[in-house]
């Protein structure tokens, strides 16, 4: 089998997964959900068009936040497994050509999301009267160059190089990325592809010339593909539990007050559990971006049944994406050793979702603030009710699965 | 009698892994179980401390099955396993804690029972850190402590060499010595014959889930006709004779 052969199996497989948990993402009520939300921004931005100001400067510095997190995110899909650093390292040559196929694939893939972002932008940019209706096309140019000069670093990235170089050439490339954006949002489209161009000729010219190496630095290789596949899985663990949740694990001392409080029960599971939920991004993580998305919504939308649709929603995912914690049971053997374990393990998880439910109940009321204290309350109530159902109707019938 | 295996079948799925299995190790005795991988020797110790239930035959510690009374029979085994297990999620100090909470060690107890053993292993600077990030050896270690802060009457440790370095080794053993003196049981399974042959006083021999051979190493010299013998000639002559390695 050839290294080709073996990186195409790979990712038909990888595709063949991903379309499977996709589905289960793009489930009706999600759909239903997107198109909801989607129709809303979109009605939101087409009001937002009408009555910008020529010549205004906030939407220029929106944009380049827009702009900048769309260029800057993302990585090379590589699929390398962590015992390729084993298996496949007398074969570098061979994996080299592998790796530039999946640098073509991953540009191109970057670029169409990228295209898709700077061509929503384009009206904006129109309407405050920055871009004459030529500069379209420069301007998404400019957009696909940052991003391939974005892709070839992280590429560059997986190689081994001095650290002083790589560190100073990450520092260059975010530096020089930066201030091109700027240029084009602020001063001229044109001026900024030609920025670009000239920034994408020099790097590739540095990357693939000049600064050359022709060994893999494996253990990037594995920690950024690892690190690649967490971030998925942690989207799709919202909607369905896979097997897939590796997590990264903080100490977070500064939060060690959080387990002497004297709502968590004095036993060996709260102990545990309440650790693992605080130090495992994959809970905490998600729990905090939830209750933040969440109340950042409420907080700017004005009617309350949307509050409450939102709120009841944004619950519903947080319990839901909680249930995986019933697993950190099962993957350790000691729980079915230790004599003091009468107590029940599903009271146990069951009684910490109840805790952090009430918690993001009373955040997205609070979120509410605005429309008074008679909405808030009103929603307080409804979020609570809803936490209380989540917790004692429908979660007993999922842990036990 | 502390630790009393009789005539356990048990295995995975149906087909049993261990075949009419009988052993008895009694207070201050060191067992060895011996054998080769795959003979059984991790089979017969999940089944001693409960993780598996065996399909005929009957476990006593101290006179009471597991099933008797679960806390109790639990309470008394200190479990060392042949890869470290930890949790990711916790410190150090924090194993050291969780462990005292569910075996009813009050904390300052398990604090100060631990004391020497990490000042021992080297690993008192390092209550704050994260076992999982630690090389093998420093885990296994953990695992060690964790084990001998519940100061059970049966120690179950399986393998416990692999990965430790020789001053740990030496360490462990004296500790392990320690505890036979002060009349624990202990039931080590290895492939460290030499180590097995210095501490244990009696050895039970298994191969493809059956009980080959057990006694001293007196008696297995006397039963294999083979005086003066060390335990690694007698075992691998044996194992060739008997064709342990199909």
């Amino acid at each position: 089998m050839t290294m080709e052969d073996l990186f195409n199996t790979r990712q038909s497989l990888y595709y063949k997964k991903m379309s499977k948990y996709l589905k289960y993402v793009l489930n009706d009520h999600f759909v239903i959900l997107l198109l909801f939300l989607g129709g809303a921004t979109g009605l939101a931005y087409q009001n937002y068009l009408e009555a910008v100001q020529y010549d205004a400067l906030v939407p220029r510095f929106l944009l380049l936040v827009i702009i900048g997190l769309t260029v800057f995110s993302g990585s090379i899909r590589t699929l390398v497994e962590p015992a390729d650093a084993v298996f496949l390292l007398p074969k570098e040559k061979a994996f080299d050509r592998v790796m530039k196929k999946n640098l073509i694939y991953s540009l191109i893939f970057h670029s169409s999301y990228t295209l898709l972002i700077g061509g929503l932008a384009a009206p904006l940019l129109s309407a405050i009267g920055h871009m004459s209706s030529d500069g379209v096309v420069f301007w998404l140019m400019t957009l696909v160059c940052w991003k391939v000069i974005h892709g070839i670093h992280a590429y560059y990235s997986l190689k081994q190089h001095k650290s002083e170089i790589s560190r100073n050439t990450r520092l260059i490339i975010g530096v020089v990325s930066l201030v091109g954006i700027m240029v084009s949002l602020f001063i001229s489209i044109l001026t900024g592809f030609i920025i670009s161009v000239t920034t994408l000729g020099l790097f590739s010219l540095f990357v693939f010339q000049y600064n050359r190496s022709d060994s893999w630095s494996w253990e990037a290789l594995i920690e950024t593909e690892q690190r690649r596949i967490q971030k998925i899985y942690s989207i799709i663990n919202l909607f369905i539990e896979t097997p897939y949740s590796k997590h990264k694990v903080k100490r977070l001392k500064f939060l060690d007050f959080l387990y002497k409080l004297p709502v968590l029960d004095r036993n060996t599971e709260m102990y545990f559990l309440s650790r693992v939920f605080v130090r495992n991004y994959n809970f905490s993580g998600l729990y905090l971006r939830l209750l933040l998305i969440g109340s950042v919504v409420i907080y700017f939308s004005e009617n309350w049944i949307i509050h409450t649709v939102i709120s009841v929603l944004f619950l519903y995912l947080i319990g839901f994406q909680l249930i995986p914690l019933r697993q950190t049971f099962k993957k350790t053997v000691y729980f079915r050793l230790y004599p003091n374990t009468d107590t029940d393990k599903i009271n146990t998880i069951k009684k910490l979702i109840l805790l952090l439910l009430t918690g993001g109940s009373l955040v997205y009321s609070l979120a509410a603030v605005n429309s008074g204290i008679l909405v808030l309350i009103r929603l307080l109530i409804f979020n609570g009710m809803f936490s209380l159902l989540f917790t004692y109707i429908y979660l007993p019938g999922r842990l036990k699965k | 009698m502390s630790l009393k295996v009789t005539n356990l079948t048990g295995g995975y799925s149906r087909t049993p892994v261990l075949k009419d299995i009988s052993f008895d190790l009694g207070d201050g005795e060191l067992i060895g179980l011996i054998g080769l991988n795959g003979a059984g020797k991790s089979t017969t110790i999940k089944h001693i401390i409960g993780l598996m239930e065996p399909f005929e035959g009957q476990i006593q510690l101290d006179g009471k099955t597991l099933k008797e009374d679960p806390a109790l029979y639990r309470k008394k085994i200190g479990f060392i396993p042949e890869t470290p297990l930890l949790y990711d999620e916790l410190t150090l100090k924090e194993h050291i804690e969780i462990t005292a909470m569910a075996y009813d060690v009050p904390l300052s107890t398990a604090m100060e029972r631990a004391k020497p053993l990490l000042d021992k292993f080297r690993l008192s600077d390092r209550l704050e850190w994260f076992p999982s990030d630690f090389s093998k050896g420093m885990k296994q270690k953990v695992m060690i402590v964790c084990a001998f802060i519940i100061e059970p009457s049966l120690y179950i440790i399986d393998e416990p060499f692999l990965g430790l370095d020789p001053i740990a080794i030496r360490d462990l053993i004296q500790m392990m010595e320690q505890k036979k003196k002060e009349g624990a049981s202990l039931l080590m399974s290895t492939h460290v014959l030499a180590n097995a042959e210095r501490i244990c006083d009696t050895f039970v021999i298994i191969d493809n889930g059956e009980v080959y051979a057990q006694g001293t190493l007196g008696e297995l010299r006397e039963k294999f006709a083979m005086p003066g013998a060390t335990l690694d000639e007698m075992y691998t002559q044996l194992a060739d004779k008997e064709g342990f390695l199909k």
